[in-house]
């Protein structure tokens, strides 16, 4: 992979969309990453109080958080597209289960297309 | 009685059926057999049978909680991730072409409940190992016990015994490797997991 590093100066606004050809861009981009301070604060709500989280255990949720929303959003793309939605004239609330429902975690997301 | 002293062929096999269903009624006197070796077995797995009890109900109460938080949900503007970055995370893959307004509204909420599901997942596999801090190792091992969190298996590698080490190092300017070179060409593979950096072991016991 030839691919260099967006310099964090230019806030990646150098980098346009179409240039992207790397199938795993998220790692050439900060902006593929949701901030580690946010993630910081939601994983100490579900911590005791005092307990540290190591740095690269936040890394790694910040990752686990990017692929995430990229499984689900290609999950959702592929089943619109399955069912030939035309985006711009179909207007109606639909909830679509992206995650089988096991040991109690299932995440149902209400699309307004 | 007066069939069977007939002895005929069908009266025989009549018979046959009524001797059949007495297996069927068979089943029900092994669930006293059951028990004993359930009791048994069960000795060495009582003390581990209790904590994951307490987590699932845990869990339950969580996912209850949370479900009835989003109903009550009515502001949208307070949020805790920036919906500008999820949408971009989204636009990341070219066959999505529009994204409406109210999609990472939803994935911001999703992801808050993903973060935290892992999380507390990961907290149990902390405490399991008698451990105060959260480590990487910990995400690993939640990840590998969720089938949901397959998806995250290219993430994380299932090998733990790999050396800590950030994918993400570069974003961080405060530990570049070549810090005596100015303009060094710095390329990350994208298949490579991890590398070991000594400024990355900042992680005490």
């Amino acid at each position: 992979m030839f691919n260099a590093p967006a310099s964090p100066c230019g806030s990646g606004r150098g980098n346009h969309e179409s240039s992207e050809h790397s199938p795993r861009s998220y790692f050439r981009e900060q902006d593929c990453f949701l901030p580690i301070a946010n993630i910081s604060c939601i994983m100490k709500k579900m911590l005791p109080s005092n307990r540290k989280i190591a740095k690269d255990a936040k890394e790694t949720l910040q990752e686990c958080v990017s692929e995430f929303i990229s499984f689900v959003t290609c999950e959702v793309s592929d089943k619109c597209q399955g069912e030939k939605r035309k985006t711009i004239n179909d207007d109606c609330n639909r909830t679509v289960t992206v995650l089988k429902k096991e040991e109690g975690a299932f995440i149902m997301l209400f699309f307004h297309l | 009685m007066d069939q069977n002293q007939h002895g005929q062929p069908t009266q025989e096999a009549v018979g046959k059926n009524q001797y059949q269903s007495n297996p069927m009624m068979a089943p029900t006197n092994p669930p006293s057999e059951t028990i004993g070796p359930y009791v048994t077995s069960s000795f060495p797995r009582e003390k581990q049978h209790a904590p994951q009890d307490i987590y699932q109900e845990q869990l339950n109460n969580f996912w209850a909680k949370q479900c009835q938080e989003i109903e009550e949900t009515t502001d949208l503007r307070t949020h805790s991730l920036p919906y500008a970055r999820i949408k971009k995370i989204m636009k990341a893959d070219r066959d999505v072409r529009m994204v409406s307004a109210e999609a990472p509204v939803l994935f911001a909420k999703a992801c808050e409940m993903f973060i935290m599901e892992l999380t507390m997942k990961a907290w149990a596999n902390a405490e399991d190992h008698r451990r105060r801090i959260l480590q990487k190792s910990d995400i690993a091992s939640a990840i590998s016990k969720t089938d949901v969190f397959d998806f995250l298996e290219d993430i994380v590698p299932r090998d733990v015994g790999i050396p800590r080490s950030s994918i993400a190092q570069n974003f961080d300017l405060s530990m570049p490797p070549h810090q005596n070179v100015t303009y060094p060409p710095y390329y990350v593979p994208a298949m490579v997991t991890g590398r070991p950096i000594p400024d990355q072991n900042h992680h005490g016991p």
